[in-house]
């Protein structure tokens, strides 16, 4: 019977903390003040068609299941994001695996990892006046982040 | 009944090749009698023996028909054979035939991956711009926000890089 309440409990908890990362995001869509742009598997695939630049995003587009981008210059709602971001340094789920101080930036990165794979990378961007989270969700490697822009 | 030296002087005649057929009749019936004295036994072996060679063989019934269909087996298995095995001329005539086939087909593969190609790359196209242009913006939006997320993991990697060497 004890063991029982204690699966319950961890199920329970564990329930929770994904909830708390997923009120996050829901937060933010819902928030008026942030702009916010949700792009599906189907939409990145035809991503390497519209290819500008130099960048590499054959390798990455079709590892991706959807990108989400939220930016504000809104105080209230860069408090919700940086509140948020708090919520999931504490959750065991996501790791905060870097974190560069730039030219005014700040740039915050946590990550859902599974055998040195990403499931889920979000990037807190804090300049000047204006906060952007992106968020990319999938099963991609480091390297595969690297490329985009090295195209190795 | 004729006695024993009668006999013999037959069996000299008839080694002399002196004897009629009916004395060689009646020879052949006396050895084949079973009382035969002991001094006319070898005459006997022998004279059975020169006797059966010269008598024609017995055919066994059935024998000539066996050997036609065996010949008739034979034949049908060595024209098989000739189908199986072709000569060294009708061999290399094939190795050409299957060349010329398999380049042809080679020709249609690359044909048809080509125009494959291009048709993936129309409807991909074509999917492109039917689009709407909210859908078109974001894209581009997608694609400079991941660009975005590369350049700062990349600048983060570099520092961690350089901070190592410098450690060193």
């Amino acid at each position: 019977m004890k063991k029982i309440i204690f699966l319950l409990l961890c199920s329970f908890s564990l329930l929770n903390i994904h909830a708390q990362s997923n009120a996050l995001f829901e937060n933010l869509s819902n928030d008026r003040n942030v702009g916010t742009v949700f792009v599906s598997k189907s939409l990145l695939s035809m991503m390497p068609k519209l290819n500008m630049g130099n960048a590499d995003l054959k390798s990455i587009s079709n590892k991706l299941t959807q990108v989400e981008i939220y930016t504000t210059e809104n105080p209230k709602s860069i408090r919700t994001i940086k509140n948020g971001m708090r919520v999931l340094a504490a959750n065991n789920r996501y790791e905060r695996i870097m974190q560069v101080k730039n030219d005014g930036q700040n740039v915050v990165f946590f990550a859902e990892q599974h055998g040195g794979t990403f499931r889920d990378l979000i990037m807190f961007v804090d300049s000047d006046n204006e906060y952007t989270v992106i968020r990319l969700i999938g099963n991609f490697t480091p390297e595969d982040v690297q490329k985009v822009v090295k195209g190795n | 009944m004729k006695n024993i030296t009668e006999i013999k002087k037959l069996v000299e005649a008839f080694y002399q090749g002196n004897t009629s057929q009916d004395d060689e009749d009646f020879l052949k019936s006396y050895f084949q009698s079973t009382e035969i004295p002991n001094e006319l036994l070898q005459d006997k072996m022998l004279y059975l023996a020169i006797t059966a060679a010269h008598e024609p063989m017995k055919i066994p019934e059935g024998l000539e028909s066996r050997l036609a269909s065996f010949i008739d087996d034979k034949e049908i298995e060595d024209t098989s054979k000739k189908i199986l095995k072709p000569s060294h001329k009708s061999k290399k005539l094939y190795i050409k035939i299957g060349s010329w086939a398999a380049s042809v087909c080679l020709l249609i593969t690359i044909g048809l991956f080509i125009l494959d190609q291009r048709n993936t790359d129309s409807i991909a196209s074509t999917n492109i711009s039917k689009l709407s242009r909210q859908d078109q913006l974001k894209l581009v939006k997608a694609q400079k926000a991941i660009e975005l997320v590369s350049t700062q993991f990349n600048k983060g990697i570099d520092k961690v890089k350089d901070v190592s060497d410098n450690i060193k």
